[in-house]
Formats: C-alpha cells, structure tokens, sequence
C-alpha cells in the first residue's frame, strides 16, 4: 500500500463559484517530493481542472508562489517531507483571487515599475568607451537586493499590506534601494518621492515578517528601514547641512 | 495600460479576501509585533504618571510614594515594555545604520555593540546626574 | 470591429523579446510596440540561464578566436557569415547590458570579468555570479518598463498567426485572465518564444517552454531548420532535471565515473572538462554502457565534483549551485560530489531567418533560441545563447521597426474573418468536444518519454522510425482529446492542450529530420552512421510544413566564408 498524503486545495471558479471552496485529494508521498510535484500530479491525474501558475522549479522564476499550511512558500521548494501529516494549500495572501490559486498581480506590476527600476543618470557614457568601473565590493553593497525574484512572498507575508493595499510593499521599495545603491545610477533623488510618500516606506511597521517570507535572502525589511534612515538623514542633509549643496 | 489590454474581456470577478482583524493572532511573529506596537501604551503611561509627579511637585503637594507597591509595580511592568522595546529595536540598529570603512561598511555586531554601548552610556550618565542633583536618593 | 494595431508585436518576453522591444523603441520612439507573453515577462526561462554570456571583450581575445571556436563548435553547419558578425556585435551588447545596469562580475580593475567555457579556446565568458540569465532578464525587462512605447499583454496565449494575402498581419490570442479570443493587428511581428524542451522528459526547462514559436510559424508555412539538432547539456540533476551549469567546470571541477577516474581523458583529452557539450553527454553515456556509471532511483550518473575548489571559491562564483544542491539533492558540494546526467537543454534547431530575423513570410521576424539564424549549426557552445539573444534580438527589432515605418496598417475586417475562423476551430477541438477519451498528461508522459528514448543523446535508424509511429499514434489520440476544464477564466488545462499541440507537431518535424540526416554531426550521433559526412550533409536541413502529410525536407548548402571544415576533435 503507497504512502499517500492528503492535500487540501482552495478552488474558486468565478463562473461557478460565489465564494472560494476547499477540495481534498489524495496525493501519493514521496521524499524527495515537493509540494509543487503534489499539485502537478492532481493536476495530472484526479483533477485536470485545478489552475495555478509554475514555470522553472527550481526557485528562480518566481511563478509559484502560494500559502502552504498559511504561510507563502514557494511552492517547488516547499519539500513535502515537512508536510507528511498533510497540508493544505491557498492562493498567496493578500491578493485578489483569479482563480484557484492563481492571484492577481497587476497592483504589484504597477508599484515595481513606478520607483523606477533603472539606471537613471544625467550623462550616459558611450557605449564604445566600454564599462563603467564596477568593484565586487560596489557591486556587494547592492548584491543582496538584486536576488529579488518578484514572488511576492513578502507581500503575502505583510499585515500592513493586507490593511492598505496602497502600501509601496518590500519587494518594489527593495528593488529601488538597489538602484539606490548601485554607484552607476544617479536616481536617488528621483525615486525619493514615491519612495517618502505616504503609501511608501512610512507606511512600513517593521514587522519583519517580509524577510522572514523571502526565499531568496533579499531582506526587503532591512531594505525598507535602511530607505527610511537613509531619506531622514538626505532630507536634514539638504534642508539644514546643505541647502545650496549637491544633490544626488 | 494597454489599448490592447480589453482584449474583449469579460468581467472576470476577482475574489477580495479579507484579512479579519484576528490576523495578529494567526502567528507567534504577528503577535509579538503587537506586543511591541503595545509597549508604547506603557512607555506612554508611565510618562504621563511622571509628568503628573513633576506637576504635583510644582504645586508642592507632592506626596512620597515610595514604598507604594502599585506605583513600584506599575514602574516595573513599564520599565520592562521599555526594554523590550529598546531592545528589539537596538538589535536592528545592525542592519540599518551603515558605517562606511573605505570601500566596505562596518560590521553589524560592531554597529549593534556601538548602539547598546550608547544606551548603557546615557542610562549610566543619566542615573549620575540624577543622583548627583539629588532627584535620585541612594 | 476594431482590433488593436501596433507597429511592431513580439510574441514572448525573454532575453531576445525584450532586447527586441528596446531596440524597436530606439530605433524610432514614435512606433507602437507590443509584448506579447503567454507568462510575465520575468518567469521567461530566460531567468534560469545561469553560466554566462560570451564576447571577445578583453583584449588579449579576438573576434577571429571567438568566431572560430563557434563554427568549430557547430560542427561546420553554421552560416559563417552570421557568426562573424555575431562576434562583432556580442561585446557592444553586454557593454549596453552593462549601461542597463547588470551587475556582470568584476575584475580587480573594475572591468567586467571571464570565465573558461566549454569549446572556448580562452577566457570570454562574461558572468554575473552563477545567475547571469536572471540578472539580464531582470535588467532587460526593469529597463523596457523605461519606454512608454512598450505596452504588454501579459499572461495572453497566442494560438494562431494572422496571415492575409501572403503576409503577417498580427496574431489571434486567448486572454487568460477572461478567456476570451482576440486578435491585434500588427505590421510586423517578431518570434521570440523560446526553446521546446518540454518535449522531452527529462529536460532543464521550464513548464513554459514548448515551442509555441516554432509551431506557430510552421503552420504559417515558414521553414524550419536542423530540427535534428538538440543539445543534451553534460550535467543535470538526475531526479529534477535542473541544470548545474557549466561554470562549475569553468571554474574547475572534475566529472568522474564510478571508478572515481576523470573518464574525459578518453574523449576529450586537450580540453577535458570544458570540450563541448555534444562531445562530453556522448561521452557520459558511453561510460554508461560500459557500466562505469553510478547507479541510482533515476537512472545512471556521473560525478561532478568540486570539493577541491574550496568553500570560499564556491561561495563567491558558485553559490546557486551550493543553494540549489542542498535544496534538490540535500548535498553541500564544498563536501560532496554533484550527481549529473545529460539532459535535454536547449535547441539548435528553430525558425529558418536572415541575419535580420527575417523570414519567409514577409512581416514575420525571429530572434532567439525559437529562431535558428545559423549562429549554433550542430552544437551550441555554452554561453553564446544569451549572447545570441542580446546581438539578434537587437537586430530583429530594429528590422522589424524599420520594415513598419514603411508597412501598409493591416485593416480590420480580414483580420475579423481570420479570428473568427481561429475562434471557432479552438473552441470546436478543445471545449465543446464531448466526444473525447484520452487524457492530455496520458499523451502529453507518453511522448516525452518516448523522445527521450528514442531522440536522445544517441540515435538508431530503428528508434526514429518506432517514434515516428509512436508520433503519429500520439497525434491520432490527441484528435481525441477529452479536456475536463470546460471554464473560460484562466484554463491552464486549455493553454496544456495548445501546448501539447505545438509540441506533437515538432516532435514530428524533429523525428523526420532526425531520420533523414545520415550521419553523426553535432549533437545528432546516429549509431548506424557514427561518422560525419561532409560530402552529403555539410548543409542545413529544411523543414517544410505539408498540411494532412509528413514535413517535407530538403538540405541547403552552408555558407562558408572562412573556415573550411575540419576532423572536429579537442
């Protein structure tokens, strides 16, 4: 007799369904198992009609990400031996449900690409002169922010983002402060404002839980309240240090 | 958006689900952020009973309260709050304060030493002058 | 009825995508350019490339080099003079790359860095840690959010090319989020969908790659060519099929047999672990039959062992590979060996085009590993693909723009004759059906593991024609096809079958193609005929799509401007 695991599944079909609904399958155990394996294989074999999103399987596209025994997980790196007593499995927190377990992630969309997530600089140097020079050590001090690979755990993993969905949220404000940081960009000043809004980094109470949430290492918490000093000493800087002085 | 973006879709009814508002208590890591958001009541409390003190010492009705265990008491359970406070908040200081040393910043357990030093300091200097100006009675 | 009109449309948002539509909006920012993506653009596999991209950068290097150890490296079918001008193009790409933003790894000097690589005769393999594909793909598709000019349809499942009057007129597509099937006008469109690994069932890609491309302007009656030619990369982990790259042996590790020998002395002597690709699967699975292969739960493998480079190296060059090792096989490589079989991995094959991305059909371009230019010939060498999606992407998209400053806008009403006629055949096969019996994943298990058996690594007369059968089996049930989901609101079970169509028809272009190279070039190795054959085979085999029969093939004659073929050894 295999081994199987029972697996409970949040299924919503808005042409059916008025509310979401939980489903319960049988799903064989396997060790080297993950929970993405377990939803492939109802998908596969008991129910063709689950939908949900995946790509690489590896941990680096950031398509699978959902709420596993309530916490967001990525999926393809959730390994079923921690689940042997069966779990259950939710679209990712917070967000807007399509369908099944598929989320709607136009807001995300939308914040990533308003702090301006690239190089911004007032002179670009010609192509033919070749690089800019870049230590690792420059390179070390932006590193961290830059493994963000838009799974959007931390915005699942956020209380504050799932009482004001207007919050900027810790991937888009992480992604900015590596730009920040990056010595080749000059846009600082021009992210400061979407960045000090309201809806911003301000908005942020250092529950942590983001960080806690990110499979990758990012730390988007540290990112926020290293934006949140970093903004406070620029605005002293400027208004009282050095009204007249550069600004970058 | 996209003029493309109507593709001749349908509505299709996303379903908003709320967080409820026992969301603190579905984890131990949301609870104790509620702990330390509540650490301000205290912190704030206590103050206040302070600056009622002072203000009772002004009008010369001050009466001593020493040896009043509700007021010890109250003080404690404060000071505590304080604490965790501070303490939770200095534990970060590691992450957020970056020192720069040439082309590298300082490490964190040095930043976080730095951060504790500097309350040790001002909680050591500040219960001196306490006592030196005779506010506080050894 | 009104559809939607762009200058120029790219059907998906990878590395090539993406450079295409920055390019586009470059080279004139008054053009309407649209992203097309079955998935966000930063899920494209692009993101999961993780080696290198190569360019003669530095100056001890030369595009001469470069190029020769590409033409070698494709076993002489490459189109030679593409490749010279493939050379030429890399370093500006990943200079701009680099303006964009991408943290290539540094030298002490500041400069951008190296690394050895497979088939290269020096250091030109430019790397940002062990992510290079998903630090260019977040770099391209953060700077495409730049241009205004750049709109997306994200999530948006294109079945069809529009074709009217001999020409590319746009695109039929289901919009996941509602289901519905439209279509948008386009005066050029550019393929840059991606690989089709999913054929197989052991492969590094991702659920996403499928081929769609290929299908698509196969179906259109636009060529394909070297269908044959898949690479099978040396080392995969046996049981996920997920890739360790071959930056590990760039930096120096070691593939052992089970007798603990560096078996590629016997194979590959002058370049041992950084011979090409081709050469050293073959070599792997050799030693499998001689027995010198572990055995384990998913088959044999060999040993890719790093230990001796040491916790800091690995940490700093390698540390995905470290992640990725404790996460999917619960080893830490700084003490133990990594198990590696080959594994399907990309595809040589592709989208015949110019050096432009032009096809055959007049406002259709391609650009990427779904296009094949003539850069890779048989075999591709490691690091010339993201390379290759920057130089042709670029080109591609400036073509394409340039084409639309001049093309005539499609009009509406033959575009509504064309969707409606794609309307109707999509919902006719998939969800009104009631007729159907089979089960997709049925299908969909069955002729991967039959192409992994039958079109692998090694290749019999015998095998292809049992899979050529076995194919046309596939695609009789397929037309049988019982699909549960009957929902319009995101059906994946839907987009499957979409899928799983583009896939049984190239499973069928490759097979063919496959049987009718008589020879061993590249990565194709035919056991009844191990020796190349310069005298009938030194050519390109076209692919010619025959709706109700099979492909029809015919060989085209390589260009060569430089290098006359040579006995391929290392």
């Amino acid at each position: 007799m295999a081994e199987t695991v029972e697996v409970t599944v949040q299924r919503y079909n808005p042409e059916t369904d008025s509310a979401p609904r939980l489903q319960t399958y049988e799903v064989p155990y396997k060790d080297d198992w993950v929970v993405l394996d377990a939803i492939l294989y109802i998908k596969d074999h008991l129910d063709a009609t689950l939908s949900y999103r995946w790509s690489c399987r590896m941990g680096i596209c950031g398509s699978c990400g959902m709420n596993v025994d309530g916490h967001p997980k990525l999926t393809c790196s959730a390994h079923l031996r921690e689940y042997r007593r069966g779990f259950t499995v939710e679209p990712l927190s917070n967000f807007p449900v399509i369908r099944d377990l598929v989320v709607d992630i136009d807001d995300f969309m939308a914040k990533l690409k308003s702090v301006k997530p690239w190089i911004v600089r007032e002179l670009e140097q010609p192509l033919g002169d070749g690089e800019y020079l870049q230590s690792n050590n420059q390179i070390d001090h932006y590193r961290q922010f830059s493994q963000c690979i838009n799974c959007m755990l931390c915005y699942a993993a956020c209380p504050v983002y799932g009482m004001e969905p207007e919050f900027l949220g810790p991937a888009a404000i992480a992604l900015a402060r590596r730009y920040n940081l990056d010595s080749r960009d000059e846009g600082t000043v021009e992210r400061v404002n979407v960045l000090a809004a309201s809806e911003g980094i301000w908005e942020c109470s250092f529950i942590g839980e983001c960080s806690v949430a990110c499979p990758k290492g990012v730390d988007p918490a540290k990112a926020i309240q290293q934006t949140k000093f970093d903004t406070v000493n620029g605005a002293i800087m400027s208004t009282v240090l050095m009204p007249f002085g550069n600004r970058r | 958006m996209s003029d493309a973006a109507d593709l001749g879709a349908g509505p299709a009814r996303t379903f908003r689900r709320p967080l409820g508002g026992g969301w603190f208590l579905r984890q131990p890591s949301y609870f104790l952020y509620m702990v330390r958001e509540l650490t301000v009541v205290f912190m704030t409390a206590w103050l206040v009973w302070f600056l009622y003190e002072v203000w009772l010492l002004k009008q010369k009705a001050f009466v001593s309260l020493n040896g009043n265990y509700a007021v010890l008491v109250f003080s404690v359970v404060c000071l505590l709050f304080t604490l965790y406070h501070a303490v939770t908040f200095l534990n970060l200081s590691g992450l957020i304060l970056r020192i720069p040393i040439g082309d590298r910043f300082a490490p964190a357990v040095i930043v976080k030493g730095l951060a504790f030093g500097g309350l040790l300091f001002v909680t050591v200097v500040g219960g001196a002058v306490m006592v030196y100006l005779g506010y506080v009675k050894l | 009825m009104e559809f939607p009109l762009y200058d120029v449309l790219i059907v998906g948002g990878g590395g090539a995508g993406l450079r295409a539509a920055i390019a586009a909006a470059e080279t004139d920012p008054g053009l309407k350019i649209l992203i097309v993506s079955k998935v966000y653009p930063m899920r494209s596999h692009t993101v999961s490339a993780e080696g290198g991209a190569a360019a003669a950068l530095r100056p001890e290097d030369s595009w001469e080099n470069h190029a020769f150890d590409t033409v070698k490296g494709s076993d002489y079918i490459s189109d030679q003079f593409v490749v010279e001008t493939f050379v030429r193009e890399a370093p500006i790409e990943l200079i701009q790359l680099e303006h964009w933003g991408c943290p290539w790894s540094r030298d002490p000097d500041g400069k951008i860095s190296a690394r050895p690589f497979g088939g290269m005769t020096t250091w030109r393999t430019c790397f940002a840690a062990d992510k290079t594909g998903f630090h260019m793909l977040h770099t391209l598709f953060q700077t495409s959010l730049k241009y205004d000019r750049i709109e997306r349809l994200d999530e948006t499942f294109v079945t069809s090319l529009l074709v009217e009057d001999g020409r590319c007129v746009g695109i039929a597509a289901i919009n996941q989020r509602s289901g519905v099937m439209s279509a948008v006008r386009a005066k050029t469109v550019i393929l840059t969908t991606g690989g089709n690994g999913r054929i197989y069932a052991f492969s590094t890609n991702g659920n996403i790659c499928t081929g769609d491309g290929m299908a698509l302007a196969y179906r259109a009656g636009v060529p394909l060519k070297d269908m044959e030619m898949v690479q099978f990369h040396p080392t995969g982990l046996p049981s996920t099929g997920i890739l360790i790259t071959e930056a590990v042996r760039g930096e120096g590790g070691y593939l052992t047999n089970n007798k603990g020998e560096r078996f590629l002395k016997d194979y590959v002597p002058s370049k041992m672990e950084l011979g090409p690709r081709d050469i050293i699967s073959r070599a792997e699975v050799t030693e499998f039959e001689k027995g010198n292969g572990f055995e384990g739960e998913y088959g044999n493998y060999m040993h890719l062992d790093v230990r001796h480079l040491g916790e800091e190296t690995i940490d700093r060059k390698l540390p995905f590979m470290r992640e990725l090792g404790l996460d999917y096989v619960g080893i830490d490589i700084v003490h133990d060996p990594i198990p590696v079989r080959p594994v399907e991995h990309y595809m040589m094959g592709g989208i015949d085009c110019d050096i432009t991305g032009a096809t055959s059909l007049p406002g259709l371009f391609t650009a990427g590993e779904c296009a094949n230019v003539g850069l890779n010939g048989a075999n591709r060498l490691g690091s010339n693909s993201l390379s290759e999606c920057l130089v042709f992407g670029a080109a591609a998209g400036r073509a394409a723009a340039h084409q639309a400053q001049e093309a005539k806008a499609p009009t509406s009403n033959p575009v509504d004759a064309l969707l409606k006629d794609e309307t109707r055949r999509v919902e006719k096969k998939y969800l009104e059906s009631r007729q159907g019996t089979e089960k997709l994943a049925e299908i969909r298990v069955e002729m991967q593991r039959s192409m992994d058996e039958h079109v692998g690594v090694f290749r019999t007369a015998e095998g292809l024609k049992e899979e050529e059968k076995l194919i046309a089996g596939f695609r009789q049930r397929f037309a049988r096809l019982k699909i549960e989901d009957r929902s319009h609101v995101f059906n994946t079970e839907l987009t499957a079958a979409l899928e799983l169509d583009y896939m049984l028809e190239l499973a069928e272009v490759m097979t063919a193609s496959a049987i009718n190279r008589k020879e061993s070039r590249g990565a194709h190795a035919r056991r009844d005929f191990p020796k190349r054959n310069d005298e009938h085979y030194l050519a390109n085999q076209i692919a010619t799509h025959v709706p109700g029969g099979k492909p029809k093939l015919e060989f085209r004659p390589v260009r060569i401007t430089h290098w006359q073929p040579q006995a391929r050894t290392y």
